[in-house]
């Protein structure tokens, strides 16, 4: 089980296209919603302690990304993951990965990485 | 002379009959010590190919697949893990998934990247961990 989260972790940095509909949470500064696949619905944020753990989240509720957003504790259903909790280096690095590409969609990096690469070399000036 | 040859044959007699009596018996009263020594062997053989494994999926965790110069590396630390599994019949019993996994990498056919690599650490040392409490409760 366990092994099966890292595993999916890891799916979906190499599957990235798949990760979609970024949202920023309204309710805690460092959490992003987002979809996989479309229609898999996770939450990534990274904790304001000092450890810096990476919380994952799995809402299996039939509701948009949105609602699920604006939702507060109790009448939500999630199940967590801590990268913490697996005690291996491979884990750490596979949540801040995707705790990473999770926010760079949030900010449209890869636009703005492309459009800086994609600007010809020959200015005027 | 004669005589000296028959009590030489005599002598000689005697002794493989000693011997094959020792042999005899261990085969009947001591067959359980032999066959457990015989098994701490074999589980002392495979405990360090476990102990190894682990080592190797430590320097796994060191390199980094997307790096060029690292990823020779990985592949070859991939392909000796492979070579340790396969060769143990235990362990080729016990880890068919992970044989499964690594074996594209290992032999090129895709090309392994960071996450895939932390996938394939991952799947082996909860095998690992897994096989290893079972074969110190047997």
């Amino acid at each position: 089980m366990e092994t099966k989260v890292i595993r999916v972790i890891n799916k979906m940095i190499t599957n990235s296209k798949r990760i979609g509909n970024v949202i920023k949470s309204s309710q805690s500064t460092n959490e992003y919603f987002f979809t996989y696949k479309g229609s898999y619905k996770w939450s990534i944020m990274e904790s304001p302690m000092a450890n810096g753990e990476i919380l994952l989240y799995y809402y299996p509720m039939n509701l948009n990304l949105h609602e699920i957003s604006m939702l507060l504790e109790p009448e939500i259903e999630f199940i967590t993951y801590k990268s913490g909790e697996f005690k291996s280096k491979e884990a750490d690095e596979s949540f801040r990965e995707l705790f990473s590409i999770v926010k760079s969609k949030y900010l449209g990096m890869d636009k703005v990485l492309d459009d800086i690469l994609n600007e010809s070399d020959d200015l005027p000036f | 002379m004669d005589i000296m040859l028959r009590i030489i044959s005599a002598l000689a007699d005697c002794f493989t009959i000693a011997a094959s009596s020792i042999a005899v018996y261990l085969f009947l009263f001591q067959r359980d010590k032999i066959s457990a020594a015989f098994k701490t062997l074999i589980n002392y053989s495979t405990q360090l190919t476990l102990t190894e494994l682990t080592s190797k999926i430590d320097r796994l965790n060191d390199l980094n697949a997307n790096d060029e110069l690292q990823n020779s590396q990985v592949i070859n630390i991939l392909n000796e893990i492979e070579g340790q599994i396969k060769g143990n019949p235990r362990l080729i019993k016990q880890f068919p998934e992970v044989i499964a996994e690594i074996e594209p990498f290992s032999s090129q056919r895709s090309k392994i990247t960071e996450p895939k690599k932390r996938s394939v650490v991952a799947l082996l040392r909860e095998k690992i961990r897994s096989y290893d409490v079972d074969f110190k409760n047997s």
